[in-house]
Parts: structure tokens; C-alpha cells; sequence
């Protein structure tokens, strides 16, 4: 029946994302089609597992151990973030071989299996190196995954979401017994993470290259244009400066949160490592629930209230470590904070959308990138004045940030209600 | 039949922002209330609370069968004092508080003392007018949560 609709509907009249995604190759529907998804599905879990075994909190938790001071922490983290952003958006512009895809895969394996050597050494400069290589790594690799053309047989994204984040917070449990249980967990963690990474990139190097990549990077030059733009428009600017607090308070307060749990509950709950599992378990399964709350109440709501909103939510995590401690406050914090981060990230992405057009959506992205330099910079600075004030300085000082960051969005509310803005 | 204007927002802006955030500061307080009850549970169940970190602390005189010398004594206004951290915390610093009938005197030291470790400690203490005095020393620990804080509940007090 449906060959026969096809049939006689002429070429020039059928739905153009039907033509566009036949564009792509002979992939859908057919064998090879299958083939592809399933590997993509299959180097998706890995590198989910992976993300989990090398799970930043339990990196940051090694580094303590391993005598790395809170301002060193502090400032691994925040040039990760940095790191990262560049180092992906500058592999966009790559058009990787399978051998370059093949390199960049051992090499990851190989720092992870030196994460082993510089934890048994106690060796917090050797382990905070290897931690911003492996970090580049894997985001260089993330810019190489596949977009293919959707499968009849595959399964939806929002699925897809589940399945992972599913297999995420298992996998995030079990590194945390193995870690408090096994002596030695950490080489045992390592070297599964480095088998698990080596495994998808085979997978990758199976799978066919891809056709077309987005830029999200763009030149210095356009960030600078996005700031001249702002300075013709202030709603822009304080845009861009409450993102440059919000991601400065959000670096300094994840930096700390599994070293916290670790220090104060490692005789407590079911030991220091399955702590922060639980806590970072809760996390994920928090991260689905956000996004829909804001695609179901942005149109009723707004995004702009959304946004004060979930910044305001999110400021609720590092307060808990401040105020209220216990793992049980601590975990319903996470939870609320996680939502919190999701609803502002997707009504601030709903927003973005909206109102930036064109040449100055892609010049804003731009300079969001660049923006991780001043945010990694400020996030140091607290992660330094927190070296001689402790934990609970930078947890009160990111959750004044976030406050004061939502009070903004609040008064932009207020003062451009009437020019159809929000 | 009334028609509905889909397009148009159901609150305004405005009043949705004000709205939401009373909704999350109810959130915040009821988060951290959790806390509160835990809280006031602490001694009976430790099971998911912070442990107080100064419990690890333990700052004594050191004492043993074959000492010649008293482990603590003052002459001259000046403090000696044999000490001993029997704790599981290196203790940064102390402060020697000096309590007299009418005066309180702080002076904090830089005494480094590991755990395990013994330290001779010195310190110069205010002329005694003839009252009563009670000398304290308050071990200070680098805190990872809080930084430098004393542990007055582990004071190690004496009276000459």
C-alpha cells in the first residue's frame, strides 16, 4: 500500500526530509542501516559506561587523595572546562581518518592506565595532567560520533536517553562499591575505562564517516562581534555577563561536591565512594526530568521566567553543603539542582532560538566558548581563597553567585517586560 | 462562543517570575529542613550526618614514668610545656589562653604538631597579679571544609 502511494506521488512532491534523508546513502531501512544504528547504540552505552567509570567527581576524589590542594583542584577543573570547549570546537574543523580516530583512542586508554600510575605514586601533578589530557581526548572524540539517518527499527532518542542514562547510573554505582570494596579499586576502575573507551573506538572506525559537520566554534572574531552587538544592546550584555557568573559558580561548586561527600561521609552511609555514586545517580535520573519541564511550560510560562527559575533552583545545591550537610538533604539538593540546571539550560537554548537570528545566534555561541576563559579564571579564584577558607566557603560563595545571577535574570523581568523580550 | 487566544501567555511574565521563585524558596527552606530534623538526630543516628571533624583531635601534656621534669610550668611569666598530639589530625596552630579573674589573654601560636608527634612548646604569659589564673590551649586543625578552625571543646586546660 504504501509502494503504491509513493509510486504516485511524483519525485518534485514528496516530503523534503524524506529526499533529505535519502540524500545520506542507501542506509535506511536497509542491512547496513541496521548494522550502523546498532553500533552507533552499542559504542553509545560504551562510551555512557566509560563517562561513568571516569565520572569527574570520583577523578576529583583521586586527586585529593592523591595530596592535590584545593586550589589545584579548583583550577584542574576550570581548565578542563576550557580545555574541552576549545579542543572540541577545534576538532569540528577536522575531518579525522580512521587512524587518526585509532590514535586518539589509544592515547586515551594510555593516560587512563597513567591515571593509575599517578594515584599509586601519590603523584597529584602527573594525575591533574593526565586528567586535562584525557579530558581533550574524549571531547575531540565526541566531535568524531556519528549522526547517521534514523532507522524504522531504531529506537527514539528520548529512549535512547533513558537507556543510557540508565546504564550510566549503574554503572556510576558499581565503580562507587568497587572503589570502597576492592583494594586497589581504582586500577581496576581505570583499566575498565581504558578497555571500555578502546572497544567504542574500534566500534567507531566500523562505522561510516560522517557527511557533514556543524560548527558551534566560531572565530575570535565573531565572539568580538556578539560583544559589539551587546554593547549596542545591554539586554545582551547582561545576558552574557549572568552566564559568565552562572558557569563560574557551577565550575567552582562541582569541583568540590565528591571531594566533600568523600571527606565528610567516608565511615558514614555505605562508604565514601558508593556515596557519591548514589548522590551523582540521583543526578542523571534528575537530568531527563528537567528539559521536560521546560518544553511543557515554556509557552504558558515563558522562557525568561523559567530561567529565573531554574537558576534559582540550582543555587539550592551548593547551599545544602553549607546549611544543611546530611546525605539526605544533600541528595534532595542534587536532585532539585540538576532540574534547576536543565530548566535554565533549556529555556536559556528555547530563548537563544527565539530571539537571535542568524549571524548573531552563531556569533553568541561563539562567544559562550570564549566565555569559559573569564569563568575558568573566576572559578580558580574562589578555588584559591577556598584553599585558606575551606569547603564551605566555596559552596556559599557559588550559591550567592547563583542567587544574585537569578536576582539579574529577575530585574530583566522587570525592566524589559514591555519590550517584548521575554 | 467565547474564542480563545491560544498565542497569548496564561500569566504575565511578571507574575509567573514572582511566582516561581516564592515556589523555590519553599523548595530551598523544605530541602534544608531535611537537614534540621537529621540534624537534631545526630548523636543517636550517625548513619547519614556530617561527623563534627574537631572529634578527631586530641592535644595532650605528655607524661611518662621516666620524666625528671614536670610536663608543663611556668616561671618567669613564661610558659613551658611538653605536648603530645594523641589525635588522628595534625594540629596547626594553638592559641594559649590565659584566664585571670578580670582578664582574658589570646595569643595564638605557630605550633605545628603531627599526629604522633611530640613539641616543646614556649609561650610568654601576662604577670600574674596574685589571683587565680587557668591557662588553656586551643588546638587549631586546617579544616577542609571550614579552614582553620579551634576545637575549644579539646582545650587542654591547666592550673598552676
Amino acid at each position: 500500500m504504501e509502494k503504491t502511494l509513493k509510486r504516485a506521488i511524483p519525485e518534485k512532491m514528496r516530503n523534503p526530509a524524506e529526499k533529505q534523508t535519502r540524500k545520506y546513502g542507501e542506509l535506511q531501512g536497509s542491512p547496513a542501516g541496521e548494522k550502523s544504528w546498532k553500533k552507533e547504540i552499542a559504542k553509545e552505552t560504551l562510551d555512557y559506561a566509560g563517562f561513568s567509570l571516569t565520572s569527574p567527581q570520583f577523578m576529583n576524589v583521586f586527586l585529593f587523595i592523591s595530596g592535590a590542594s584545593i586550589f589545584l583542584i579548583g583550577i584542574v577543573n576550570a581548565a578542563r572546562v576550557f580545555l574541552n570547549t576549545i579542543s572540541a570546537g577545534l576538532a569540528e574543523r577536522m575531518n579525522p581518518s580512521r587512524i587518526t580516530i585509532l590514535f586518539a583512542g589509544l592515547l586515551l586508554s594510555a593516560t587512563l592506565l597513567a591515571m593509575i600510575f599517578a594515584i599509586s605514586s601519590s603523584n597529584p601533578l602527573i594525575l591533574a595532567g593526565t586528567l586535562l589530557a584525557s579530558g581533550m581526548i574524549i571531547a575531540i572524540m565526541g566531535t568524531f560520533r556519528q549522526s547517521e539517518p534514523a532507522s524504522k527499527n531504531e529506537p527514539k532518542i528520548a529512549h535512547r536517553a533513558l537507556y543510557n542514562s540508565a546504564i550510566g547510573s549503574a554503572i556510576l554505582l558499581i565503580t562507587g562499591l568497587a572503589l570502597d570494596r576492592v583494594s586497589s579499586g581504582y586500577s581496576l576502575v581505570l583499566s575498565a575505562a581504558a578497555l571500555v573507551f578502546l572497544i567504542s573506538t574500534i566500534l567507531k572506525m566500523l562505522m561510516p564517516s560522517k557527511s557533514e559537520m556543524k560548527k558551534t566554534l566560531g572565530s575570535v572574531k565573531e565572539g568580538l562581534g556578539f560583544l559589539r552587538e551587546s554593547s549596542k544592546n545591554p539586554f545582551l550584555l547582561i545576558l552574557l555577563i549572568n552566564m559568565v557568573i552562572i558557569t563560574s559558580a557551577q565550575i567552582a561548586s562541582n569541583s568540590f561536591y565528591g571531594v566533600f561527600i568523600y571527606n565528610n561521609f567516608f565511615i558514614t552511609g555505605i562508604g565514601g565512594f558508593a556515596n557519591i555514586a548514589i548522590i551523582f545517580s540521583i543526578a542523571i535520573i534528575a537530568s531527563l526530568i528537567g528539559p521536560k519541564i521546560s518544553l511543557i511550560n515554556f509557552k504558558e510560562i515563558g522562557n525568561f521566567p523559567l530561567l529565573v527559575f531554574g537558576t534559582a533552583i540550582s543555587s539550592i545545591t551548593p547551599l545544602s553543603y553549607v546549611f544543611s550537610p546530611n546525605l539526605a538533604s544533600i541528595g534532595a539538593a542534587t536532585f532539585l539542582g540538576m532540574i534547576g540546571g536543565a530548566i535554565s539550560g533549556v529555556s536559556l537554548g528555547l530563548y537563544i532560538g527565539s530571539r537571535l537570528q542568524g549571524e548573531l545566534r552563531q556569533k553568541y555561541y561563539s562567544i559562550m566558548a570564549y566565555a569559559t576563559v573569564p569563568s575558568a579564571m573566576i572559578a580558580s579564584l574562589i578555588a584559591y581563597i577556598g584553599q585558606s577558607m575551606g569547603l564551605v566557603f566555596i559552596f556559599l560563595t557559588s550559591g550567592i553567585m547563583l542567587i544574585a545571577a537569578s536576582m539579574v535574570f529577575f530585574i530583566m523581568v522587570l525592566l524589559y517586560k514591555e519590550r517584548e523580550l521575554l | 462562543m467565547s474564542r480563545i487566544n491560544m498565542g497569548k501567555k496564561a500569566i504575565s511574565p511578571l507574575a509567573a517570575t514572582i511566582i516561581l521563585i516564592a515556589f523555590s524558596v519553599a523548595i530551598g527552606v523544605s530541602v534544608m529542613s531535611i537537614g534540621i530534623n537529621l540534624g537534631s538526630r545526630q548523636k543517636t543516628n550517625e548513619t547519614t550526618c556530617m561527623a563534627d571533624e574537631c572529634e578527631a583531635v586530641q592535644l595532650q601534656f605528655y607524661s611518662s614514668a621516666s620524666q625528671k621534669y614536670p610536663p608543663v610550668s611556668i616561671k618567669d611569666n613564661q610558659l613551658s610545656a611538653l605536648l603530645e598530639n594523641n589525635g588522628k589530625k595534625d594540629i596547626s596552630k594553638v592559641i594559649v589562653r590565659v584566664v585571670t579573674g578580670s582578664e582574658i589573654q589570646n595569643n595564638m601560636h605557630d605550633w605545628k604538631i603531627r599526629k604522633g608527634e611530640l613539641y616543646r612548646a614556649s609561650a610568654e604569659v601576662m604577670k600574674n597579679n596574685g589571683s587565680s589564673v587557668q591557662i588553656e590551649l586551643v588546638p587549631m586543625i586546617e579544616s577542609l571544609n571550614r579552614g582553620l578552625i579551634p576545637c575549644s571543646a579539646k582545650a587542654l586546660k591547666y592550673t598552676p
